[in-house]
C-alpha cells in the first residue's frame, strides 16, 4: 500500500542565503523516507515539505535546527495569498496563448503582406489568420470584456469600454470583410494590440503584489506557539489562544505576540516591525511593550495586556488595510474623468464612422480604431490610484502611518500647524531629572533603583531610567522588606535595616522627589517634562516650509510660554489653560479662513480638536481614542517623520500633476492625428501601452526615489 | 505551394505544444520561485535524490 501523505507543512527558515546552505538541508533529507517534496524558496525564506504519515514536525525542526538554521512553523497561505497566486497564474496562462497565437498571427501576415496576398492562398490564409485570433478573442480579451460589462452595469464606464468596443468592432468587421472576401482585415493588428495592453496589465499587476500587497498579522508573527507559564507548568499556547494576564516566556528572537508588560527586570527589544526603528531599545520592568517587538535579550517573562486580535499592532494593520480599500476623493474624480473620457472617445469614433460612411468606409474604420486604440486615460485610471498606493507604502517607511486616503490632499493644504503640548511634544516617558545638591552615589542609586523597581509608575520609571544611566546596569540589587507603596506619595522600605524612602511632591507646577533616610531627607530632584532637542529645528523648517506653528495646552501660562519660547513659537500663537472644546473651538477657527490646519496631539483630550482639524495626526504614544479621531499615525516616537512626509506630500501631487499634463498632451497629439488618418491601428497599438508604461514608471521611479 | 500544406499544420502543431508546456510550467508552479533554482543548478549531484522528487 502507498503510504499516504498528509498535508504540507510550510517553515520559516532564517539563515539560508547561498546554494550552500540549500545543499547542507537537502543533503540531510535526501534519504528521508517520511518527505516525499522538500521546496526551498530562498526568496520567501520558507521550506516546504509534504509529509508522509508518521512525520514528527518538531523533529524535523530539530534537524534542520542542528545544520544551524533557525526554523519555525509557518502560517499556511492567508486566503488573499492564495487569490493573489491563483490570479497570477491566470494572468500567465493568457498571456502565453496571446503570445503563442500573435507569433503565429504574425507569420501568415507576414506571408500575406509580401506577396501570398496575390495567390491562390490569399484566401486560406486569411482563414487560417482568423483561426490563431480566435484564442485571442475568446481567451486573451476576456477581462477587457468583462470589465466593460461591469463597468457598464455600475453606470460608469471604464477605460476597457472603448478597447472593448475596438476589439469586438474589428473582429467583425474583419470578419465580415473575410466572408465577403472583400476590404481589410485587422486580425493582426488586433491581437497585437490585445497583447500588448495584456503585458501592460500584468506589470501594473507586479507592481502592485511587490509594492502594495496588504499586511497582515501573519507577515509579522513567524511563529505560531509560545511558551505560556501557569503556576510552575511550562505550556505550549496558539498565538491566538493567548489570553489577558497570562505569563509569557519569550527567548531570544521571538516575537511578541500581544502588547505586554515586563516583568523581567529588563529587556533588549527590536521595535522595527512597528517602528522602522533598528536602534535595540532597552525596557525596564513594568513598561509595556507593543505586540511586534522581537526580543533581543537572552530571555524574558512579560505578562499579556492584550490578546492577539485586540493588540494595538492588529488594530493599526486593520485600519491601514481598510484605507487601502477606501477610496480617495483624488482617485474617485479621476475614475469619474476617465468615464467621461471614454464615453467621448468612443462618441468620436462613431462620428469618424460616419462622416466616412458612403465615401470610404474602410478609411473611415481605420481612424475610428486607432482612435479608440491610442486614446488612453492612464494618467486618470490607473496612475493616480498607483501613485497614491505607493504614498502608503512610502509615508510608512517614513514612520507615519496613514489610514485615510484623504490624508495627502488634506495635508497639502495646510496652511497652520497646531500641536498639543503634553504627551505630544513632552512625553511620559522622557523626564529630565535634575538632583539636588549632588547626584546620588551607587549605593544610592542601587537603594532608589530596587525600591523604584518595584512601581510601575511613570515618575518611578524616569528614575530608574535616569539611575541606569548614571551607573549602567545594576547586576545585584539590594533585597527590599517591609515595602509599602503610597498612591500618589511615593515608595518605601527597608533596605539593610535602613529605612529609606522616595517620595513625589508637587510645588509650583514643579515635579519634585525627595529621598530620605531614616526620615531624613538626603536627597532631592527635580523632575522636568523634557523637549527633544530636534523639536526647535523641527519647527523651524515646518515655518520655513510656509506653515504657521502654534502650541495649545492645557498646562499653566508659566510651563506653555517657556515651551513655546523653546520651541521658537511667538508668545500669542501659544494658547495656554486650554480645555478640549477650547481647543477645538480654536482649530475650528483657524480653518474658518478657509486654509487648511494640521493638529498634531496624543490623548483624549484633543480628539475633539482632531475631529474639527483638516487633517489630524496622533503622536506614537498617543491613545487610541486620539488614533481613531486622526487621519495619520507616527511611528516612532517623536515628531521627525512630520518634515520627510511633508515633503514626500509635495513630491507626490507634483508627480500627478506631471502625469496628468504628460497625458493630456500625449491623448491630444495622437488623438488627433488618428482622427487625420496618420497612424494607422498598429501604430497606435504600439504607442498606447507605451505610454501607460512609461506614465507608470515615471511615477514608480519619482515616488520611490525622492529625496529622503 | 503544396508544402504549405505540411509546414502550417507543423507550426501549428509546434506553437500547440509550446502553449501546453508553458501551461504545465505555470500550472506546476515554476514561475513563483525565480531565485531558488538558481542556486540548485550549483548543488552537486550526488545531494540530490535519484528519483528527483525533490525539487
Amino acid at each position: 500500500m502507498e503510504p499516504t501523505t498528509t498535508k504540507p507543512h510550510t517553515f520559516l527558515v532564517d539563515g539560508m542565503h547561498c546554494a550552500n546552505c540549500l545543499r547542507k538541508i537537502r543533503s540531510e533529507f535526501v534519504s528521508d523516507s517520511t518527505l516525499t517534496d522538500l521546496r526551498i524558496d530562498i526568496g520567501r525564506r520558507t521550506l516546504r515539505v509534504t509529509p508522509l504519515e508518521g512525520f514528527k514536525p518538531e523533529f524535523f525542526k530539530e534537524r534542520v535546527h542542528k545544520l544551524g538554521f533557525e526554523i519555525k512553523e509557518a502560517q499556511n497561505d492567508t486566503e488573499l495569498e492564495t487569490r493573489i497566486r491563483a490570479e497570477n497564474k491566470r494572468f500567465l496562462y493568457r498571456l502565453g496563448v496571446t503570445a503563442a497565437s500573435t507569433g503565429n498571427l504574425m507569420l501568415v501576415s507576414f506571408a500575406l503582406y509580401s506577396g501570398a496576398a496575390e495567390t491562390e492562398w490569399a484566401h486560406s490564409l486569411e482563414w487560417l489568420s482568423f483561426a490563431l485570433f480566435l484564442p485571442v478573442l475568446l481567451y486573451g480579451a476576456y477581462p477587457f470584456f468583462v470589465s466593460s460589462y461591469q463597468s457598464l452595469k455600475a453606470k460608469r464606464p471604464s477605460i476597457d469600454l472603448p478597447l472593448s468596443i475596438a476589439i469586438l468592432g474589428g473582429s467583425i468587421l474583419s470578419t465580415y470583410h473575410l466572408v465577403e472576401q472583400n476590404g481589410q482585415i485587422y486580425f493582426d493588428s488586433l491581437s497585437m494590440i490585445v497583447l500588448l495592453i495584456l503585458s501592460t496589465r500584468y506589470l501594473v499587476f507586479k507592481v502592485h503584489q511587490n509594492y502594495l500587497a496588504p499586511m497582515s498579522i501573519t507577515d509579522v508573527f513567524n511563529q505560531k506557539q509560545y511558551v505560556v507559564l501557569k503556576g510552575d507548568s511550562k505550556s505550549q499556547v496558539d498565538r491566538d489562544n493567548i489570553q489577558i494576564d497570562d505569563r509569557i516566556l519569550l527567548s531570544k528572537n521571538d516575537t511578541l505576540p500581544v502588547d505586554a508588560r515586563l516583568v523581567s527586570t529588563h529587556a533588549e527589544i527590536d521595535n522595527s516591525a512597528l517602528t522602522g526603528e533598528s536602534l535595540p531599545q532597552t525596557i525596564e520592568r513594568g513598561e509595556r511593550i507593543y505586540a511586534g517587538a522581537r526580543v533581543l535579550s537572552s530571555s524574558i517573562e512579560t505578562k499579556a495586556l492584550s490578546t492577539c486580535k485586540t493588540s494595538r499592532l492588529n488594530f493599526l494593520i486593520e485600519s491601514v488595510n481598510k484605507g487601502l480599500q477606501s477610496r480617495s476623493k483624488w482617485v474617485a474624480l479621476s475614475d469619474r474623468a476617465a468615464s467621461y473620457f471614454s464615453v467621448s472617445i468612443v462618441i468620436a469614433s462613431i462620428a469618424v464612422i460616419l462622416t466616412f460612411w458612403t465615401q470610404d468606409l474602410t478609411e473611415g474604420f481605420n481612424r475610428a480604431l486607432a482612435l479608440l486604440v491610442v486614446a488612453c486615460p492612464c494618467a486618470l485610471g490607473i496612475v493616480t490610484p498607483l501613485a497614491l498606493s505607493l504614498s502608503f507604502r512610502r509615508a510608512l517607511n517614513l514612520g507615519l502611518l496613514v489610514k485615510d486616503h484623504d490624508f495627502f490632499e488634506k495635508l497639502q493644504s495646510c496652511h497652520y500647524a497646531v500641536f498639543d503640548k503634553t504627551g505630544t511634544l513632552t512625553s511620559a516617558q522622557n523626564f529630565d531629572v535634575h538632583w539636588l545638591p549632588r547626584p546620588p552615589s551607587f549605593v544610592e542609586a542601587s537603594v532608589i533603583f530596587a525600591l523604584e523597581s518595584k512601581s510601575d509608575h511613570p515618575i518611578a520609571t524616569a528614575i530608574r531610567r535616569n539611575c541606569s544611566k548614571m551607573y549602567g546596569v545594576f547586576e545585584e540589587l539590594p533585597e527590599v522588606e517591609d515595602f509599602q507603596e503610597l498612591p500618589s506619595v511615593g515608595v518605601e522600605g527597608v533596605v539593610n535595616g535602613k529605612n529609606y524612602s522616595v517620595r513625589k511632591s508637587y510645588i509650583e507646577g514643579v515635579q519634585k522627589i525627595t529621598f530620605s533616610e531614616n526620615t531624613n531627607p538626603v536627597l532631592t530632584a527635580t523632575i522636568h517634562a523634557e523637549i527633544p532637542d530636534n523639536y526647535q529645528n523641527i519647527c523651524h523648517q515646518l515655518r520655513e516650509a510656509g506653515l504657521q506653528v502654534m502650541l495649545l495646552s492645557g498646562d499653566s501660562q508659566a510651563e506653555t510660554q517657556r515651551t513655546a519660547k523653546l520651541l521658537g513659537i511667538k508668545e500669542n500663537f501659544a494658547i495656554a489653560e486650554c480645555t478640549p472644546e477650547s481647543k477645538a473651538e480654536f482649530i475650528q477657527d483657524l480653518s474658518r479662513s478657509s486654509k487648511g490646519v494640521l493638529f498634531v496631539g496624543d490623548g483624549h483630550n484633543d480628539t475633539l480638536a482632531m475631529s474639527r482639524a483638516t487633517v489630524a495626526i496622533s503622536v506614537f504614544a498617543g491613545m487610541e481614542t486620539a488614533f481613531k479621531a486622526s487621519q495619520a499615525y507616527f511611528l516612532k516616537p517623536g515628531l521627525t517623520s512630520l518634515l520627510p512626509a511633508l515633503n514626500y506630500t509635495n513630491t507626490l501631487v507634483r508627480v500627478l500633476k506631471r502625469n496628468l499634463a504628460a497625458s493630456f498632451i500625449y491623448n491630444l497629439t495622437f488623438g488627433t492625428f488618428a482622427l487625420l488618418g496618420f497612424i494607422t491601428p498598429l501604430v497606435a497599438a504600439i504607442l498606447m501601452p507605451v505610454s501607460s508604461l512609461s506614465l507608470i514608471l515615471h511615477t514608480v521611479f519619482s515616488l520611490n526615489w525622492s529625496k529622503k | 505551394m503544396n508544402i504549405l500544406l505540411l509546414t502550417i499544420p507543423v507550426s501549428i502543431g509546434l506553437a500547440a505544444i509550446f502553449v501546453i508546456l508553458f501551461v504545465k510550467a505555470v500550472k506546476s508552479d515554476q514561475f513563483e520561485d525565480l531565485e531558488t533554482p538558481a542556486l540548485n543548478i550549483l548543488i552537486e549531484d550526488e545531494a540530490l535524490p535519484k528519483n528527483d522528487k525533490i525539487v
